[in-house]
Parts: structure tokens; sequence; C-alpha cells
């Protein structure tokens, strides 16, 4: 190979370029201290680092939250010590108290220091850390109890259940309480007056809006429709025809969806008015999920309709319009890719037959079920065999055979009355043995049909049956709420003063109803629920919801259940739109139990003071349950928080093993790359200097 | 005999080739670095001898020069051509992809995932501190950062994606100049070839111009029997002998868009004569792959616009679900918290339910209604409703948002939205326009944290929801979202690994290819030298018969005195 100069300089410069590059890329690596700069350096590193990483944020959001959740349960249970102790206290004023030796000097001492106690209980109950009430369960902004030791809180059936309080996420997934409900701590007197069972205490049915009335139905991209009769679709009363020249699909060459609704939409209106309209300015034409074809009205509510005609190789029509309750239409038995057809009665001596063009390159596999009716006899056709395609034919002798042999309810076939053969043209022709107008032949249910005769009576085609279905929409309704338990006036009273919780689209309102008052401003059903509709109105009216009044109604009248109504469509269908919860009550156990004793106290009512050190056992009882609880979740997150530390330390090792660069093994690659570039140099000084030039003379 | 004039007659041939030889050194070696240049060799033959009668047989008449001939292989020509494109599409997958690896810039310290890390952290301070303002500020302000941080992505891919549109209108001026060069040259070349010589020198020019143009698209090329040379792209003919087409661009309208998010005025190719430009190698074909293509073997800008539109619009979408469903301090319901260019959530929602469907043309439209297909097989009907329930609804919801986008081919790109209680096909949230909404900026106690406005302000049990999509490995079809990024990145880093390695490997090659041709056609000087004295040395040897030959006519002449 010859050898020029240029060649020499291109080559050296070309590897001194390799080796600078080398160089640099060590260079970044140690100026970085990472293996890993982009990406695409080792995208498997790259993404093991990415998660890595990922992990460690989290790992660190957790830690801080198990943090947290420590603070939050040492203050609680030092709260909860501290209330252990006063009823320790307590006690050993009960038993003193239940000595019959006491003066009443005596007596009055220990009453003075139970309410001391009392009040200091409440204020237990009211213990705020960092600026929010432990114990108020959510309603962090408020006192748990009032100054006379009442729920400050409203308390409904569900918060008597859940008990609901702060939940923090220690880990992915793994969710804690880390609050304390007041109720466990306080107990609950439940509220048995009439208002009770007569307020109602439940849901309205879910969501049930104004939809759009639609059709849906199965649609088989790999079905030919090219020799159906024609689709209609109707909509809203307006009629569109399908042109389905182009939807000739086969096995192997399904339809494109995209084309098959583009030609649904640009159905045209028929008859043609002046100006024909395309079915999509009616209707949507979609796919859905379960790749059904969606034909939607775009009128909103029981004014809008959709109606489709017979159409092969779609099946299982179903209506759309409310998705709680999908109903199978009527005709879906029958809307099968089609048509029936009835042959007359066979005339004079003729017998009475059926001309019909069978397809042998069509699919009859998944129509309905086909029935020959013959002189009354019914005889259903096995076409489990009969799947056409386009690229191979049905053998004409196995349909014959299988027409023929198609059994009735008993043992008899379709070959025992009627004859089936193939014309001429290779129309299928059934036909009754029995002559003249005894005879009768009538076909259902079979699809891929394009011309149907009666051929006993001057062949006069038969007119198709167009099989349809019309589906409206739902109109709005609004919801209601009733009680299972009449209302009595009798009962009016025990209403004043209570509260209950209303959600409305998933808004909750507590609803005061008026306290009794002196003299007596609600006596009335009427004024009751005046005050109540009021009531409702100025909560639900205000920000953020502003809803006119009027919206929710209710209705009160003695002897019938109190109904809640609302009178517009819900918002959510996943939500029930009116909930009416009535507050359970609002005094707690323990507070009545140290008024109890305090009154007895006063009274010397010996045989209270017996049973208060019981009472008083009960409560400490429940102070330590909860106690133990709280013990057993602190326990809980110092395992969780040793957890993540351990992991922090996996994964921190593992990103570093990722991510970091060998320093020794670069700066060893560094060194070799720089020898390697200095020998380049000085070869090439070497090599390239000297020319036959410099020996001539 | 012939005439005793006959040799001084060869020695003047012989001195004139050997002058003739030397003039091609010296234009050799003038020419060492002329980038293109071929070296030169002349070729000598001896002249036809003349016949002698008789018995002496024939009688040599010297030497005459055939021509000066290039030394060149136009096999290697050819291989270097076909090469060049390669490389040409090489190197420009290779620069691109590394800018879109820098516009991701992971892993690092300040890319997206950190982003993400950070707004994920303030949303589970919010859970624990749902009626604090300062844990609320923090989570608007880590919105906002995750917000502007895929903005600041798109925008810059965009912008990138608009850098290569300028690269091709460049790439589009060089092959017009060449194509007119090269048809320039033609006309010379044919002019000058005409009276059968070899335009060696121009020749050099139009072949240097094809290396060139060869790395910018690919072309085929060949003279016809009537000596006229073409140019073809793609089998289009560029210049047809003296005649060059031209490329001329024009911007796309916005329903030319070859993709939605395209920027806009991105330019389309077109023949002066007026048929499209297509070629399938070279650095044009290259930049037009990066520019446009979506999916496919050579995904480009518009795939990770796309993909990061598919990421925010999902994220956007679902946290906008949970939060909307949720309340805020005051009880403010319904809000989003995410939305686009600041719009507060009623004129977001309005946006969508007006123009928020954007046909194939590039028309804004109503969005489609799809609520009942959402919907189907969701159970509404238990009372109370359990959290597992909630959760298979939840589910079952995504799957069927899922497959009817998959199913209708014309919504692919598209998703699928909860506005006031109902599901809309819609455009997809742009991530180069995507913000927290302005309720939220304006106002935080609409955060809505609570999850139930009875649990206002104490539990955070959105917040929570919120924070659990992150774990939601059914978010996407690659997974959570620190998964679909993970993915992203992971693809992105394969591809841009894969373009080094063509590139680094190309370029290996067509050094190589050089490095022939440069074996064959380059000029070392050496050789030259020592052409430049066996010629030297020749003219002499010659100079000397002709003095002999002097010397023989003169004894000649002395004989008549």
């Amino acid at each position: 190979m010859r050898v020029t100069n240029s060649m020499l300089i291109t080559n050296m410069l070309s590897n001194l370029n390799t080796n600078l590059n080398t160089m640099s890329r060590k260079q970044d690596e140690l100026s970085t201290g990472k293996r890993v700069i982009f990406a695409s350096d080792d995208p498997v590193a790259a993404a093991k680092i990415l998660k890595f990483k990922a992990d460690i944020a989290d790992m660190y959001q957790y830690s801080t939250n198990t943090r947290d959740a420590q603070a939050w349960l040492d203050a609680t249970e030092s709260t909860v010590a501290e209330m252990g102790n006063v009823l320790q206290r307590a006690r050993e004023l009960a038993v003193q108290a239940a000595n019959g030796t006491n003066t009443p000097s005596d007596t009055q001492k220990i009453k003075e220091e139970i309410t001391q106690l009392r009040d200091h209980l409440i204020s237990s109950g009211n213990f705020n850390f960092a600026g929010r009430y432990i114990f108020s369960s959510h309603y962090t902004d408020k006192p748990l109890l009032t100054k006379d030791g009442k729920y400050n809180i409203p308390i409904t059936a569900d918060d008597l259940v859940e008990k609901p309080v702060a939940i923090y996420e220690v880990s992915v997934k793994e969710r804690m309480p880390v609050g304390t409900h007041g109720l466990d701590l306080f107990g609950f007197v439940t509220d048995t007056t009439a208002y009770q069972t007569q307020m109602p205490d439940a849901s309205s049915e879910k969501g049930s809006q104004s939809y759009y009335a639609g059709i849906k139905v199965d649609f088989d991209l790999t079905n030919d429709y090219t020799t159906d009769p024609t689709t209609t679709v109707t909509v809203n009363g307006m009629t569109f025809t399908v042109d389905k020249t182009a939807l000739n699909g086969t096995p192997g060459t399904p339809l494109n969806k995209s084309a098959v609704e583009t030609l649904f939409k640009n159905a045209t209106e028929t008859p043609p008015p002046a100006t024909p309209a395309l079915l999509s300015s009616q209707a949507d034409v979609y796919f859905d999920g379960d790749n059904k074809l969606v034909i939607r009205s775009k009128q909103l509510g029981a004014t809008g309709n959709v109606q489709l005609s017979a159409f092969s190789g779609m099946s299982n029509a179903v209506n759309v319009t409310n998705p709680s309750s999908v109903t199978p239409l009527a005709t879906v038995t029958t809307a099968v890719s089609g048509i029936d057809g009835l042959s007359k009665n066979g005339k004079g001596a003729e017998k009475a037959a059926l001309q019909v063009a069978f397809n042998l390159k069509h699919d009859y596999t998944t129509d309905a079920t086909t029935t020959v009716t013959v002189d009354g006899t019914l005889y259903t056709v096995d076409k489990t065999k009969l799947k056409g395609s386009a690229g191979s034919a049905l053998d004409p002798q196995a349909v014959l055979d299988l027409f023929r042999n198609a059994p009735d309810a008993s043992t008899g076939k379709l070959s025992d009355k009627a004859d089936v053969y193939f014309d001429s043209s290779m129309n299928l022709v059934i036909r009754t043995k029995s002559i003249g107008t005894a005879g009768s032949v009538q076909l259902s249910n079979f699809s891929g049909v394009s011309s149907l005769k009666n051929i006993t009576d001057s062949e006069q085609p038969i007119s198709l049956a167009v099989l349809t279905t019309k589906i409206d929409g739902t109109a709005a309704i609004g919801a209601e709420v009733t009680a299972g338990t009449n209302y009595a006036t009798a009962d009016l009273n025990t209403y004043l003063g209570k509260q209950f919780v209303m959600t409305y689209n998933g808004v909750t309102k507590v609803i005061e109803i008026p306290a009794a008052t002196t003299p007596a401003t609600i006596t009335t059903d009427a004024q009751l629920q005046a005050a109540i509709q009021g009531k409702i109105d100025a909560a639900f009216g205000a920000e953020p919801v502003n809803l006119p009044a009027g919206t929710i109604n209710i209705a009160i009248a003695d002897g019938t259940p109190i109904k809640f109504t609302t009178n517009t469509a819900p918002t959510d269908p996943m939500k029930p739109t009116l909930r009416i919860q009535p507050v359970k009550g609002n005094e707690s156990q323990l507070v009545n139990d140290f008024n109890e004793f305090i009154t007895a106290l006063e009274t010397a009512d010996k045989s209270v003071l017996g049973t208060t050190i019981s009472k008083i056992d009960l409560h400490l009882n429940q102070i330590l349950t909860v106690r133990a609880d709280i013990g057993a979740r602190v326990a809980r997150i110092e395992l969780i928080d040793t957890r993540i530390s351990e992991n922090n330390i996996t994964f921190t090792k593992l990103l570093s093993d990722a991510q970091d660069a060998d320093m020794s093994e670069v700066i060893m690659h560094l060194k070799n790359a720089e020898n390697v570039y200095k020998s380049a140099l000085s070869v090439g000084g070497r090599i390239i200097q000297p020319s036959l030039l410099d020996f001539l003379r | 005999m012939p005439s005793i004039f006959a040799g001084l007659n060869i020695s003047k041939q012989g001195l004139f080739a050997q002058q003739r030889s030397l003039h091609t050194i010296s234009h050799n070696v003038a020419n060492a670095n002329t980038e293109g240049y071929s070296r030169q060799r002349v070729d000598f033959h001896a002249t036809r001898p003349e016949v002698l009668p008789g018995t002496y047989g024939m009688l040599g008449t010297g030497v005459d020069v055939d021509a000066a001939k290039q030394i060149r292989d136009e096999f290697l020509d050819f291989s270097f051509r076909g090469e060049n494109s390669r490389l040409g599409t090489y190197e420009v997958y290779d620069d691109i992809m590394k800018n879109i690896e820098g516009v991701f810039n992971e892993p690092s310290d300040s890319s997206f995932s950190k982003l993400m890390d950070n707004f994920y952290s303030a949303i589970q301070e919010l859970n624990k501190n749902p009626e604090n303002q300062t844990v609320r500020a923090l989570v608007r302000q880590r919105g906002i950062a995750l917000a502007e941080g895929i903005q600041h992505m798109t925008t810059s891919l965009k912008k990138l994606q608009r850098d290569t549109n300028f690269e091709m209108q460049v790439a589009v001026t060089d092959i017009n100049g060449y194509a007119q060069q090269i048809a320039g040259l033609n006309k010379i070349i044919y002019n000058s070839e005409l009276t059968g010589g070899k335009a060696n020198d121009i020749r050099d020019q139009r072949n240097l111009i094809l290396d060139k143009l060869s790395k910018i698209a690919k072309v085929d090329y060949y003279d016809d029997n009537k000596g006229r040379f073409h140019v073809l792209i793609n089998g289009h003919e560029l210049v047809d002998h003296m005649t060059a087409d031209q490329l001329v661009s024009t911007p796309r309208t916005s329903a030319q868009k070859v993709n939605e998010d395209d920027v806009d005025d991105l330019v389309e190719l077109k023949w002066a004569s007026g048929s499209d430009f297509r070629t399938s190698e070279g650095s044009i074909a290259a930049i037009m792959n990066m520019r446009d293509n979506i999916d496919g073997s050579n995904k480009g800008i518009p795939y990770y616009v796309d993909k990061l539109n598919e990421f925010m619009d999902t994220l956007a979408t679902e946290i906008n679900n949970i939060h909307s469903s949720g309340f805020g301090l005051k009880g403010d319901t319904g809000l989003n918290f995410f939305t686009m260019d600041n719009m507060d959530t009623a004129a977001y929602n309005n946006y969508f339910l007006t123009e928020g469907l954007t046909s194939k043309t590039g028309v804004p439209g109503k969005p489609l209604d799809v609520t009942s297909s959402v919907l189907t097989g969701i159970d509404t009907t238990t009372t109370p409703m359990t959290t597992e329930i909630e959760e298979a609804n939840a589910q079952k919801i995504r799957e069927n948002i899922n497959s009817i986008l998959k199913n209708n081919p014309d919504y692919a790109k598209k998703s699928i939205k909860l506005i006031n209680g109902k599901y809309y096909v819609t455009d997809r949230v742009k991530a180069d326009r995507v913000t927290i909404s302005r309720d939220i900026d304006l106002d935080l106690n609409k955060i809505a944290a609570a999850d139930n406005s009875n649990t206002i302000p104490g539990k955070g049990a959105n917040a929570l929801k919120i924070a659990a999509s992150r774990h939601n490995l059914r978010l996407y079809n690659w997974g959570s979202p620190d998964d679909f990024v993970k993915s992203l990145v992971t693809n992105l880093a394969v591809d841009k690994q894969e373009a080094s390695r063509l590139f680094k490997n190309q370029t290996v090659q067509v050094k190589q290819i050089t490095v022939n041709k440069e074996s064959i056609s380059g000029v070392s000087l050496d050789e030259e030298m020592s052409d430049m004295i066996r010629f030297q040395q020749g003219y002499n040897a010659n100079a000397k018969m002709l003095t002999i030959f002097s010397e023989l006519i003169e004894t000649v002449i002395g004989l008549v005195r």
C-alpha cells in the first residue's frame, strides 16, 4: 500500500483525538466522582440510580413521618397518663367518701376536690399540642369538650363506630393511626329521645343523572357487511343511512376502526332534504372499552333516542344510557344479524318453500340460533361448522347435510318434513313436503343473507323484518331520604336543640335545630319544618357551596316519615346526593359519672357513692387500655424507624455502587491514557518530519 | 536507412515528454495539500515505428505523450459516498440525542425526578399538618416547581425542534448551492472535454462537491452515454447535465402538522419541479427524522415531547381527580391542583368543554362525553362503600379509560378527563403549558387536604390519597410515575448509546476509506521527488543525445569541406 504524508497526518490527528477523548472522559469521572454522568454512559446503571434516588427520598420522608408520629404519640401518652393519675386520686376520694364516718365538712372537701378533678379531666380532654386539639378527632381546631363536659364536636353513628383520627403514612402503603379519639377516653351516653328514631339516618340512592341516549353493539371487524340490507340509524327522529360498500372485512384483513367510525359519522340523512345532515351532527360514534361500537345521541335526557336497524355481524345491542343499570334490551335475542322470513302458504297443489341466497364464504357461527319452522314444527340448525371465510368456502354438501339433519324437540329431523337443496343459482331452497295450504316454511336468524324469497307465490320477495331497538335517555331525578319511623307531633320537643349532619354532593354541614325557648316559638310541625329549612338554606347558601334556597327541602307532617328531597340532578354518579346523619348525643360517660358523684356527695346519697368506685375502676381500666394501645403503636413506630434507617444504609450503599467512580481505577486508566497520548505525540513527531526532500540537494 | 535528422527529432520528442512529466510533478507537488486533489501521471508510449524496406525491420521513431491521467479509484469514491451518507446520519442522531439527554439531565441532583421527590414529600407533610399554612405554602411552591420543571423541559425540547428545523434549512441551502455548482462544473467539463481530453482538475472539484453533498443526502450519480453527468437523490434528478433542480421549503400550516404538538412553521421540503422530497440517509434525513418522528425506530424530539405530555397529563389528571374530590380548609371542593396557563379551575374546565378536543386537522372542538362507557362495570350499589370497592372502582375506571383510548385510533394521543362529574375525551394537558391552578395560587386554603367536608381541618386523608398516586403502579402503562421517568430516561439512554456507537463505528469506517483513497490518489512527496530526479535525468540524457546528433551532423558537414 502506498503511504502518503497526509495519510500519516490524518491518522495521527485522529488517534490523538481519540486519546484526548478518553482522557477528557476520565477527567470528568475524576472531577465529579461519578461513573455515570449521562444516562447513556450506562443505561442500566442509570435506571438503578434513578430508582435508588427515589427510594432514598422516600425513606427520608418516611423517617420524618415516623418521628412526627412519635412526637404526637408521646404527647398523647403523657396526657392520658395524667388522666390515669387523676382517676386514681378520684378513686381514693370515692373510697373515702363511701366511708360512713365522714362529717359534712369532709364530704364538702371531697366534693370540692372531685369538682376540681372533673375540671382537670375536661381540660386534659382539650389538650392542645402544637396548635391542635389532639383528642378532637379531625376537628383539630375545636376543643373536645365544652366547659360543662359536653361533647363540643358532632358525633354521628359513623363516628361511634369508626372513631376517625389522623393517619400517617410510615412506609409505602403502610398507614398508621397516630391520634386517639376522645370517645375512647371519655365514653359516650347515647341520646334515647324520639328524635333519634324519627330523624332519618340514611343516604339517598347514588347519583342518577340525566344521560345521553345511546346504543352499543358488538361490532365484528372481520365481517363482510356489504351484502347486508340497508342499515339505518335513527337519532332523535332523523334517519341516516350508513354507506356499507367499504365495510368488507374478512378474518384476514379486519376493518380499520377509524374508518368504521368515519363511515358511521358520515351516514347521510334519509330521505335527503335540500341540505342533508350527517349522523355526526346528531350523535357521537366511538368504540368503548369493551370494543363495542357506541352510537350516542348528542341530546341530553329523555328527548334523545337512538334506533338502529338490523345489521349482520353485530350482536348484543344494549342500552348504554344508564351506566349503573345496563339493561339488556328485549330485542337482544332477535337482534342478531339475520332476517325472519315466513313463506306464504303453498298455493293449490304447490308446496310452500323458501329460497335463500346462501353465501358459502360467510361465517355463520357467531349468529344467534337459527331455526327452521316447517308446518309448525321447529328445527334447530347446528351452525358450529358453518364457518366459511373469503379464503375457504363451505362444502355445499356439508351445508345441506347440516340443514337436513337439523333436529326438532324429539327425534325427528328437518328432512322428515322438508326437502333441502341448492338450486341452479346456488340458492338454498327449503321446501315442505306437505302440499298446498297445509304447508309453511319459516326461517329465522340467519346472517349473510341478501335475499329471501317465497318461491311458492310467483317468487315475490318477502320484505325483511327490520329489527330496531329504541332507547331513550334518562332524565335527571332528584334525591330523597326518608326515615323508617313516622314522625309524631307529640315528640316535637325532643327535636329542639338537636343537631344533625347533612351531606349534599359530598359537602357536609352540621345543622343545628333551634333550641327550646321561653316562651316557646316552635310549637307546630310547620314551625319546626320552617326553622330547619331556614337552617339548611343558611348552611348551604353560604360560601363555598352557594346553593339557592330551596334546593334541599325537608317535609315534616304528623304520622308520616320525615322526608328530605333535592330538586337538582346529582353531579357525581359515584356518590350519594344526600345523606342525613343525626348527632347521636353529646354527653360523656366519664363526666356524667363525675357529675353524679358530685350530686351524690351533695345529697349524701349512699347508694350512688357505693357504686362510684366500681364505675371509676371501669374508667381506669379504659385509660389503661388506651395507654397499652399507644404503647403498642410506639413500639411499632420504633420498629419501622429502625427498618427505615437500615434500608437507608442499604440503598445509599447500592446507589454508591451504581453511581460512584472507583477512583483508583479511574486514575490508573487516566495514567495509561496519558502514556499512550505521549507516545503518540513523540512517534508522530519523528515520522512525519523527514521526507525525501530533506535528503536531496 | 533513415535520415540523420530523425535522431534529432527523437531527442526533441524525448525532451518534450520528460518536460511534460516534470510539469505534472510540479503540479502534483503544488497541490499536495489541496482538498480533493488526485495525483496525475503522464503516460508515454513509443511512437509508431517506421517500417524499413526489405529485411531491415522496424525503426523506432521516439516517444509520444498520451495524456495526463488522474489516479483515482471510482469504486472507492462510490463506497466513500455511501458510507459518508451514513456518517452524516449518525452524526446528527448522536448530536441531537446528546441535546435531548441534556434536557432530561438524568441522573443528577437537580433533575426532574428530584422535583417530584420534593413535591410528594410536601404532600406527606400536608397530610400530617393539614391546617398549617406554612406547609400549604410549601405544597404550593413545590407544585409550582414541578410544573415549571416539566414546562421547562418541554419548552427546551420544542426549542430544539425549532433549531433542528433551522439546521434543516441550512442543509437545504447547501444542497441547492452544491447542485448549482455541479451543474456549472458539468458545463465546463463537457465543453472542455469535447475535444477528447480529460478536465482532471475540474473533475476533482466536482468530485469534492459530490463528497460533501453525500454527507447531507444519499446521492446516486452516473455519466450517460453522451458524457452528460447526472446526480440523483432517491431517484429524483438533482442535477441533469447543465441544469440543477432546487429544494423549496414551505412552512406547514397548522392542519399540515405531522404531530399535534409540533412547533409552528416547521418547513416541508419539495422540489421546485413539484414532487415531494424524500431521502433515507444523510444528515438531512436524520434531521427530518429527529424533527418529525413520534415513534418507530428513530424516535425524535416529538416522541419525547409526546411522552412528557403523556406523563404530565396522566399525573395532572390523576392528582386533579383526587384533589377536586377533596375539600379545602374553608370547604371549597371541585378544584383542580394543576391547570394550564395559570387558569382557575372554572376556566380550565370551560376551556376543555368548549375547545378541548383538537381534530386531526388541528381544529379545536367540543370534547366527547364517554361517561357511560367509562363507568361500565362500576359498583355503585354497595352501601356503605368500602375502601376495597373504591379502589377496585378506580382501577376499573382507569382500565376502561385506557381501553377506550386504545380502541379508538383517533384518540390514541388523547386523554379522558373527569370534568364536572362527567368523563370527556379531551386533548392532553400540554406539558409546556402546565401550571398550578389559579385558585390555589391565590388562596392556600383551597388546597384540598381533607377527603370529606366534615373532616376539615384536622384530617389530611386526601393528601394521603395524592401521596399514594406516586406508588400507583397502574397509573401508566409503564407503571408508577417514578417508573415512567425511569423507563423514559432508560429508553433515551439506550438510543443515545446506540447513536454514539454507530457514529463512532461509522467514523472509523469513513476514515478507513479516506485513508484508502488517500493511498491511491494522494500525493506522496517522496514519490514525486524520486520521479522528479528520474525525469530530470531523462531530460539530461535526451539533451545529451541531441548534442550527440548535433555533433554527428557537424561531422557529416565537415566531410564536405
